[in-house]
This record gives structure tokens, sequence and C-alpha cells, in this order.
């Protein structure tokens, strides 16, 4: 009884979007405001399903709200949620409700867009949710299919070619985290990680409402890996395999998939071409999903299970991060599509993402929460404002734009919100995360510069990390200015007379980021520090 | 809270964000309309403000409530909190956001009220241009609101976040909401800055990491001082500070830590004030309307760098401390001499403004706290009003900058002209009432110091001093170019002077003329709110030997400059022509025409490096990396393609029971000579996996 109780509201989130997605593909296509609506209600119910496991949720507490049940061979389908998922939840569940709002545009194929939304949402929350690394990797392999005809049925010109980019090198990224998943495994079994289940009696009574603080860490321990079990995990054992790389390959093998997924410099070679083709609903939901899942990777897998890797190889991480942040920057000033130009700010706040992980500090692990629930939310303004902009302008490239402000000043005053955000402006969402992030080199820094460490650059490395994220932070920031310049600034061209105001659909949209941005600027604390406190602090290590 | 008199000062400094909010509505779309809710907003905040002064007089009496930002009682709301390390968990960590008020606050408060109210007046007089938007009403309300915020702002972070907001106002005036071919100057303008910001913002992160957070916020900056007199470089945890260990270690370049924070803090500093090396993007902001340019100068550059360097220089050891005094003196030459050249009415002025910024901030951290800050007052008031005067000039003549085809206004325009000239002449604290005693005893300051310095420390005082008889001449050509003389452009001199824009103009020139008086007080309220710093002032320059030198060499100034520019330019612009020909002056005048070849410096910069790079990179990562992928998939489709075809022939010989030549039974219709073409290609891939998997299992055994 207790198992269909309140630990079953993790399982009600992962099936609701695809039991949706499955009730919205009867009804018939001609129904589109009935498609819609029923769409939306989905979405609402997932996010109201988010907002209650927020409040039953102990947040001082490992993990909780756990069901686990056998499904075939070795494998077995085992949620629960801590502070760090329900968090992304919260953040990844808002980010599709305001995607299924921004739908509204879509006017073919409506039916097969909002099944495939729903998909990727729920693939996105059964990733999130999973407790079970191999249950993890196949939800996240699973929100490919989806993406690919979401780019590759709606969008531009070229968005075929650019939906077959995407899920080539997303699929290569994945099936990278599936190897790294069965390496582990395999290991798993000679570690006596994989200990027979449970009864259903104990994972309820482990997984009961609001158990007290640090009494919700059961020996959930029956499935492929558990997440909760990572620290305990010794991936020394793992050095029999592959000549005694096995570690560095499953750590490269799994970095490699976090490169594809959130777009840091070198997996990012699909992003350009999606923005620029895809539609902003659509790149929100999965380009912003795939970044929230990536950093609750980082966070939940590659911190506690790769910690010796990570503090071997930080300096690769490090030069990686500058390298990419510096690159990315460059890129984004040479551009001259609007889309282009957020795929390259969202490749630089991925290295950031990695720059503020190599540290190894508090501080930058902050940095990183921060960056997860302010980058997707800016990502998602940025991405309304470009669509607002080509639906009036019929285009976006920079050069042929100009003197919007003059015609729509309610319209540039949002934009410029998302702009400003995009550059870490103080009250906005991303500032608190920069700001730790370059804490978190400093202390680096502080940390490192020993007189027994060897080699000046070593003792300088995050020195020279804080300067470039300096850098590379001017640089974005000049990118941005430069676009808004081009698009706002200057006198009116003839072919833009026509600029409509905003709709109130697009204004409603409009108000609920921008109110999001100022929100988490100057609340971070109460938003997203707080609540993940806990597990910020202990159980990421 | 609300007995907390502070509170009104917060509500003044909100008062600018909402009318904002109501110059975006119905409300605001119409230019008057939103000019009219800007002065009320600026009305507000100056009352408010006032309000504020007078309780606290009322609490106290005698100023008592105004004294020592360490005495306020600041109001506080934990924005973050910090933890960088486990030593730092020890003390209370909290980040805190809020409002911190005193005398200085106030002072600087006022100063802002005013100069935005009568810069607003000032707007209602050419209201009807056609050229004005009405969102430059809610760019010009943001750029004050980040002053305020500035001012008020009870935190360093918080100085960096206002800093930030009022630089986001300056471009929105300067670009989006003025018609006019300003957007290349916009460009040009924001990137040094930004670079300020990001330095600025680094300084801070340095501070955080290595000392308790507390130690940003303001009241507990000047009880940094004492400490850091005491000890020198090396810090040690006290109560106050919470440094994490000794400097030593976390050297970089032979500074510690706290050298390289106040160096990017100045560097933070010298993108707000125009000052070396990030100085050169002030005058970008010329062309742009001139209300833009009256508050970047009289506020921005004026108020924002003095008053930041007044609330940092605690957290400035010494040798920080010289190198934003070397910095400020050479902005302060630079400045000066790309002045003597300068074609432009408002760019001449505006290298002015920034040259007397620097002197500001020269006093500032060589420790005359009091001069420092009232040459601050004194330049915002003196800059918003000239640049008030060049706006009138500009307005009258239909937009004629160019001092080469101005001249001999002040018939058409005589109230314009006697309030510059008076302005002018209290330039340095001169004129009957002025109080030149605190920039003497600056100067006796500077040249005490440059004397411990070393050989060639005395240059700290001689080049100052030299750069002021320069800005003198300066002043002294400007006003003479614009108003003196004979009338030089076409057709008859213009004229038009009315009563709205003269208001704010002779204000504001009053203001400029008693800002010294000790009547007034100010120097008492700004003397209340000094913090114990590291170079006490020597003297007060009112009895020295050196100090009545001094104060004769600043008198004769003036009028020596006044004859030198009359000899030159009475008889227009001839004699200065036939100078700048001479083979050495023309080499000079080519160095300053080029306003000393930083603009070719960072223009170079700009545009090989940066865009180059952008563009390579940009193209690199599109087009390269674009086909790399492509090729890839080709491949994969041609391996694809083998494999399939070889497939098919496979089948089709087990079907046929032919030999592998018979095309008979499929679809596929291989040319004769191709025939050998995909076997063959197999054998090649399925022996070259062979050999690799042989040589990766030779590497691993």
């Amino acid at each position: 009884m207790h198992f269909f109780a309140y630990s079953s509201i993790l399982t009600c989130l992962i099936f609701l979007p695809f039991i949706g997605a499955a009730i919205i593909a009867l009804l018939p296509a001609a129904r589109t405001r009935l498609i819609r609506n029923s769409a939306l209600a989905v979405f609402a119910g997932m996010l109201a399903i988010c907002v209650a496991l927020a409040r039953l949720l102990n947040w001082h507490a490992g993990w909780q709200l756990m069901q686990s049940a056998h499904w075939f061979g070795g494998l077995r389908y085992s949620v629960g949620a801590d502070g760090l998922t329900a968090l992304t939840l919260l953040a990844l569940c808002g980010l599709a409700f305001i995607a299924a709002l921004a739908s509204y545009v879509i006017d073919e194929q409506t039916k097969t867009w909002y099944v495939l939304l729903l998909v990727l949402s729920g693939c996105l929350v059964g990733a999130i949710c999973s407790m079970d690394m191999m249950l993890f990797a196949g939800f996240g392999a699973l929100n490919i299919l989806p993406g690919y005809f979401l780019f590759g049925l709606w969008g531009g010109p070229s968005r075929r070619a650019a939906a077959m980019k995407y899920a080539m090198i997303a699929t290569l990224g994945a099936m990278a985290m599936f190897i790294a998943v069965m390496l582990l495994w395999l290991q798993c079994k000679d570690a006596g990680l994989l200990n027979p289940p449970h009864s259903v009696a104990a994972v309820a009574a482990a997984s009961a409402i609001r158990p007290p603080v640090h009494a919700a860490e059961p020996a959930l321990t029956h499935a492929t890996l558990a997440f909760s079990r990572l620290g305990a995990f010794d991936i020394r054992r793992f050095d029999n395999l592959i000549g005694g790389r096995g570690p560095w390959v499953a750590f490269l093998l799994v970095m490699l998939a976090l490169a594809v997924r959130m777009g840091l410099p070198g997996g990012h070679i699909w992003l350009p071409d999606t923005m620029a083709e895809g539609t902003a609903s659509a790149l929100g939901l999965a380009v912003g999903g795939n970044f929230l899942l990536a950093v609750y990777t980082l966070l939940r897998l590659v911190g506690p299970l790769f910690a010796q890797q990570l503090a071997e190889h930080r300096s690769g991480l490090l030069v990686w991060g500058i390298a990419g942040l510096i690159y990315a920057a460059f890129c984004a000033l040479a551009q001259s599509d609007l889309r282009r130009l957020i795929a390259y700010w969202l490749t630089s706040q991925a290295a950031m993402v990695l720059l503020a992980f190599a540290t190894l500090e508090h501080a930058g692990i902050k940095a990183i929460e921060l960056f997860a629930s302010g980058d997707t939310l800016t990502l998602m303004l940025l991405l309304w404002s470009s669509h607002v902009l080509a639906r009036r302008t019929a285009g976006r490239d920079l050069n042929s734009l100009g003197g919007i402000a003059s015609l729509s000043p309610e319209f540039f005053t949002v934009a410029l919100v998302g702009f400003l955000a995009g550059m870490a402006c103080p009250g906005l969402s991303l500032f608190p995360a920069e700001l730790f992030a370059a804490m978190a080199n400093f202390s680096a820094a502080h940390h490192d510069m020993s007189p027994t460490s060897a080699g000046w650059f070593h003792n300088h490395s995050f020195i020279f990390a804080a300067f470039a994220s300096a850098l590379g932070f001017a640089l974005l920031a000049a990118a941005l200015y430069w676009a808004m310049e081009r698009i706002f600034l200057g006198a009116v061209r003839p072919e833009y007379h026509h600029f409509t105001r905003l709709t109130a659909a697009e204004r409603g949209i409009f108000i609920v980021l921008v109110t999001a941005e100022f929100a988490l600027g100057l609340f971070p604390a109460a938003l997203v520090l707080g609540p993940a406190s806990y597990i910020l602090g202990h159980a990421t290590g | 809270m609300l007995h907390n008199s502070d509170i009104w000062l917060a509500i003044a400094t909100l008062v600018p964000l909402l009318v904002v909010a109501l110059v975006l509505t119905p409300l605001g779309r119409n230019p008057r309309h939103a000019a009219i809710l800007a002065i009320g907003g600026y009305s507000t905040s100056l009352g408010l403000a006032l309000w504020t002064v007078a309780r606290k007089l009322l609490a106290r009496g005698h100023m008592g409530q105004m004294g020592h930002l360490g005495a306020a009682k600041p109001i506080l709301w934990t924005w973050l909190t910090i933890h960088t390390s486990a030593a730092a968990r020890e003390y209370p960590n909290s980040l805190r956001m809020g409002v911190a008020v005193d005398s200085l606050t106030l002072v600087t408060f006022l100063l802002t009220a005013l100069i935005a109210l009568l810069v607003g007046i000032y707007v209602i007089g050419i209201v009807d241009d056609r050229r004005i938007r009405p969102g430059w009403f809610a760019w010009s309300n943001l750029f004050v609101f980040g002053m305020f915020s500035m001012v008020v702002a009870a935190s360093v972070l918080e100085l960096f976040a206002a800093g930030v907001l009022a630089t986001v106002g300056i471009w929105g005036m300067a670009g989006a909401a003025w018609r006019g071919p300003c957007e290349a100057s916009v460009r040009r303008m924001i990137p040094l800055p930004l670079l300020g910001d990001a330095f600025f913002l680094l300084g801070i992160c340095l501070l955080l990491v290595h000392c308790n957070p507390a130690v940003l916020a303001l009241p507990q900056v000047n009880g940094v001082a004492p400490i850091m007199a005491s000890l020198g470089v090396a810090l040690h945890a006290s109560g106050v500070v919470g440094v994490l260990q000794s400097d030593g270690p976390s050297r970089l370049m032979g500074l510690g830590w706290w050298d390289w924070s106040g160096i990017l803090m100045v560097l933070g500093i010298a993108g707000k004030a125009a000052q070396f090396p990030l100085h050169t993007w002030a005058v970008e902001t010329t062309p742009a309307a001139t209300p833009t340019g009256a508050l970047t100068a009289g506020l921005l550059i004026a108020v924002a760098g003095p008053y930041l360097t007044a609330r940092l220089i605690p957290l400035l050891n010494v040798d920080v401390r010289l190198l934003a005094a070397m910095a400020a003196a050479a902005t302060l030459c630079f400045g000066a001499l790309c002045s003597l050249t300068a074609s432009d009415i408002k760019r001449g002025l505006m290298w002015l403004v920034s040259a007397q910024a620097g002197l500001s901030i020269l006093f500032l951290v060589t420790g005359s706290y009091v001069a420092g800050l009232y040459e601050s007052i004194y330049l915002a008031l003196s800059g918003t009003c000239l640049f008030i005067c060049a706006g009138t000039v500009l307005h009258c003549t239909g937009g004629e900058s160019d001092f080469r085809r101005l001249g001999g206004l002040w018939r058409s325009l005589p109230v314009t002209a006697a309030a510059s000239l008076l302005v002018c002449s209290a330039a340095m604290g001169l004129l009957l009432f002025g109080q030149p005693n605190m920039l003497v005893a600056g100067f006796e300051n500077l040249r005490h110091i440059g004397a411990q310095i070393g050989e060639y420390g005395n240059l700290l005082y001689w080049l100052p001093l030299v750069a002021c008889y320069l800005i003198l001449f300066g002043l002294a050509r400007w006003w003479w170019l614009i108003f003196g003389g004979a009338w030089r452009g076409t057709g008859a001199a213009p004229g038009g002077e009315s009563a709205v824009r003269l208001f704010p103009l002779v204000l504001l020139a009053l203001g400029s003329l008693m800002c010294g008086q000790p009547l007034l007080g100010i120097s008492g309220l700004l003397a209340k709110s000094r913090p114990d710093l590291l170079f006490p002032p020597y003297t007060t320059g009112a009895h020295s030997v050196f100090a009545v030198q001094m104060a004769n060499r600043l008198a004769w100034a003036w009028p020596m400059a006044i004859a030198v520019v009359v000899a030159i330019y009475s008889n227009g612009l001839g004699r200065a022509e036939k100078i700048r020909r001479l083979p050495g002056p023309n080499l000079i005048y080519r160095w300053l025409d080029a306003e000393l070849y930083f603009y070719d410096l960072y223009g170079a910069v700009s545009r090989v490096i940066i865009s180059g790079l952008a563009a390579v990179l940009g193209a690199a990562d599109r087009w390269v990396i674009g086909w790399l992928v492509v090729s890839i998939g080709l491949i994969v489709r041609l391996i694809s393609i083998v494999f399939a075809t070889l497939d098919w022939r496979l089948t089709s010989v087990v079907a046929s029971g032919g030999g592998l030549l018979s095309p008979a039974g499929g679809n596929f219709r291989a040319p004769v000579k191709w025939r050998w073409f995909f076997p063959l290609a197999i054998f090649f891939i399925l022996a070259a996996a062979a050999l690799l998997i042989l040589l990766l299992a030779v590497s691993y055994t």
C-alpha cells in the first residue's frame, strides 16, 4: 500500500508525460485547441507534481521517495530523489511548461509536436529521477529520438541536415555513456554492489515522508549501480580492465558524453546548426533540458565516482575550459546570426561550468548549480527573444536589422533583460554563478600555490583560469552588446516599419521569464543554494 | 525600520526605478510627458534626501549622526552565504547588501540628485527637438538609479553592481534613445568599461576568497585601514579581517593577493572614471546627445570615480595607492594634452573633465581626502555646466561643434558665455568664492610623498602641477574659441537663449563657484567621513611657506592662461595655424591630434587581434569542423555502400549459386571495370582492422 502512496510520486512524474503523449496521440489531429490544452494540462500537472515533491521532500537529507522493481535480467527500475534531484526537476518542469506555452506558435502537425515534446520531457525527467545508472543512461539516450524529430520536422530550411547532425553526434555521446556504464556494471558484479533486492516494505519504509536528517541512506544497492552507493564504489578495482586504464577510459567516455550533451567546446559541433534551424520552444526544452541533465550528471556521477581521476586530470579539464571559453567567446563575436551567437554563448557557459568544476572547490559546486538554473532560464529568454524578432523581421541576420528599439520599446526592454542576463549583469540569474565561479578559481589558486608544488604554471594555473574567465566574460559581453547594437540601435529600416507590438501570449511568456530572471538573481540563496545546500555540501563530496 | 532615517534615502534611491517603469507605460510615450515624469522623480529623490538630512540634524543636532561610515547603522539583508574554505567558515560568512549612510553618502546623494534634476530641466528646454525619444528618459533614470545605488551602497559588491548599472545606462543613453549617428561611437565606447567591470569583479572575488566576507561591508572597510597601516602588506586576522594565511606563498609576479585585489579594483575604478589605461572611452560618448555627455561627465566620471576611490582606499595598500596615483597622474597629463588640440567642443571638454577626475583621484589616493572630494564636487557641477553650455551652443548653431567655425558668441549668448567663464575661472579652486586651501593641501601632500619616494619622486608633484596649468590653458582656449573673438561661421552669428535652458546653467555655475565656501560646511562634512588613511594629510595647507608659494602659483595660473590664449587666438586661428606649421610643433601637434595614438593602439588591438581572431575562429568552427563532420558522414556512407553492395553480392551468389562476377538476379548493374572494386575494398578494410587489433593487442600486452 505504501509503495503506491508517496513513494510513487516520482513514477507518476516520469510516466505522466508518456501517458499524456499516448492520450494526445489518440485525439483527432484536427482538434488543435483540444490537443494544445491537453498538453498544457499535462505539463502543468508535471509542474504541480514537482511542487508537491518539493513539499514532501526533506531537503536536509539524502535519498528519499525511492521505488524499485525488477525489470529484466540484472536490470531494475529504480528511482529516488534528494535535494539536487528535486531542484533539477523543478527547473526542468518549469522549463518544459514554458516551452509548452511557447509552442502555441506551432500550427502544423500540432499533435505530433506535442506528443514529441511530452516524450522528450518524460525522457529527461526519467533520467533525472533514475537511481540506477543503466536506467539513467537509457533515458538519456532515448531523448535523442524526440529531439531528432522535433528539430527535423519543424524549423528552418536546412533543418533536416541539422537534425541529422544532432542525432549523429548525440548518439555518439549516448553510446559513450552506455559503454562507460556497461564497463562500470561489469565491475559492479565483482565489487559486490549488486546485492539481492530489498523487500518492497524496506524500500517503502526508507522512503517515508520527511525522514529524519541523515537517516535516509538505505542500502538500496540492488540497482545496476545505484547512485546512492557511488561513494562506496572503489574505482581503483577497475584497474584490471583495458590494460590498467579502465578508470581513465570510463572517465573519458563520461566526459565525452557530457561534452556532447551540454555543448562543451569540442562536443558543441551540433549546437550552432541545430540552434540556427530549430524552433525556440523545442530548442529551449531539448538543449536546455540536456544542459540541466549534463550538469546533474556532473554533480551526481562524475564528482563522487571519478574523484581520483578529477584530481589527476584537473589540469587537462582546466585547459579545456579556458581554451573552450576563449574560443567560444571569439566565435560568438564573429556571428551574424543571432541563434548561432546564442549557441556559442551556451558553449562558453558550458566551458565556465567546466572551469568551476575543475577547481574541485565548494564555491565551484555552488557556481555549477547556479549556472544550471541560470543558463537554462537565460537560454529560453534569449531564444524566445530571437523567435519574436524573427517572426516580425523574417530573419535573424544581425547585419540586416536595426532600429528595433524605437519601433518596440517594450520588446527591447524584455530582450535587453535577456542579453544582460547573458552577460551576467548583477541582479540577474547568472551573476551569482559568475561570482562563485571566479571565487572558486581564486580559491583553487590559493590552495595550489604551495611552495612544495612543482612547476610555475601549475602553481598559477587557476590564476590564469580566473583571468581567462574575465577575458572570456568581457569578450562575450562585447559580443552581446554588439548584437544588441545591431538589432536595436541605429536608423529604422523601411522594411521593418510594420514591426508590430507584442501579443498577449508573447508578453505573458516574457513576463514569466523576466520575473524568474530577477528572482534568481536577487534571491539565489533562497531559491537555489538553500534548498540544495545539504546535497551540495555532503552528497557531492 | 522607519525609525531609521536612512530608509528614506533607500526609498529615494528606488524612485528613478519607478520612473523607468512609468516611462515604459503609455504615460511615457510623449517625450514631454516622459521628461516631466523624470523631473518629478529626481525632485522626489532630492526632496527625500533633504528630508533625511533634516531628520539627522533634528535627531542629534550639529550633524551628529552624519559622521564616519563605521559608526553608521546600515540596513542590511543577507544575499548569499559564502563558504570559500574550511577556515573561512570560522567567521560569519554572509554576504550582505543594503544601505549605509554617512556624511559623504548624503553629500554625494544630494549632488547627484541635483545634477540629474538640472539636466532633466535642461532637457525640457530641448524636448521639442524631434530627435529625442522617450526611451532616453528611461535610460537616464536607470543610470541615475545606478548612481544612487552606488552612493548608498553598504558593500563593495553593491558598488560593483551599481557601477555596472550606470554603465548600461550610459550605453543606452548614448546609443539607444537618441536619433543620431552615434552607433559606431557606442560600439567603441563599451569594451573598456566592460573590461574594467570584469577586473573589478575579479578583485572582489579575490577579497572574498581570502577574507571574511564582512570585509566587503563598507562600514567594516574603514576598520581595515589601521590594520594595513600598521602591518603593511601582510595582514592578520584581528576580528575584522579573516585572512586565511600570510601572504607568503600566494604571490604572483612578486605581488600578493592583497596587491592584486587592489590593482584589479583600481582598474575597475579606471573603467568608470575614464582613467589610464582605460581612459579612451569617455570621449566616444561625445557624439551622443548633450545631456548624455553632461551626465557622463558630471556624474559617472566626476562623481562615481572619486566616490569609488574614497570608499575603497582603505582596501588599497601603499604600493597599489602609488600605482593608482601614477595612473591618475598619467590621465591628468594625457587629458590636459589632448584637450589642447581638440577641435570638437564636447570632445575637448570631455578630455578636460577626465583629466580633472584624475586630479581628484590623485589627491584621494595620496591621502588628501577632503581636497580630492572637493575637486570631485566642483568638477561634477562645473563639468555638467560646461556641457550644458556646449549643448546650448550646439542648439543655437544648428549642431556646429567645430571650434574653427565658432567664435564671438558672447554677444548672442551673453548669459551662457558669462556662466561658462565663471565656471572656468573657478577651476583649481581659484577666484574669490573658491577655497584653494584644500587644493594647496593636496599639492603639498603630493610634494611630501614625492620626496619620500626617491630620486624621481618629485615628478609626482611637478607633473600634476604642470598638467593643471595645461588644464587651465585648455579651459581658457575652450572658452575663447567659442565665445571670444569674432564669429568664424557662415552667415550671421546665431542667438537664442531660453529661460528653461539658462536656469540649470546659472544654478550649476553658482554651485561650482560656491561649493568650496567654508560657510556651506561641505568640507567639514567630507572630513567627517574620512577613514583612517595610510597617508595622513601632512599639512592643512594654510600657513606653511610652501602653502603660500603654492597658492600664489595657482592664483597666477589663470590670468597667465588667459593671457596666452588671447595672445594666440585674438585674431582667430591664424597665429595658432602658423605655430602649428613649424616643424617641431607640427610633430607635437600630430601626436596630440591623434590623441597620443591610444586610439590607434586600442583600435589595432580591437580590430586586428580581437576581430581578426574572432573571424578566423568563427569561420574555422563553422566550415572546417563542419566539413570534418560532413567528411565523416561521407566516409560512413561510403562504407555503408560497400557493405551493402558486398551483402547484395554475397546473397546473389548464394541465391544464384553462380560466380561472383555474375550480375544476374539483382538490380545492381555495376560496370565491368568496377566489379573487382568492392571485394578488394572489403579485403583492405578487413586487413586494416586486423592490423589495428594486432597493434592494440601488442601495445596492451
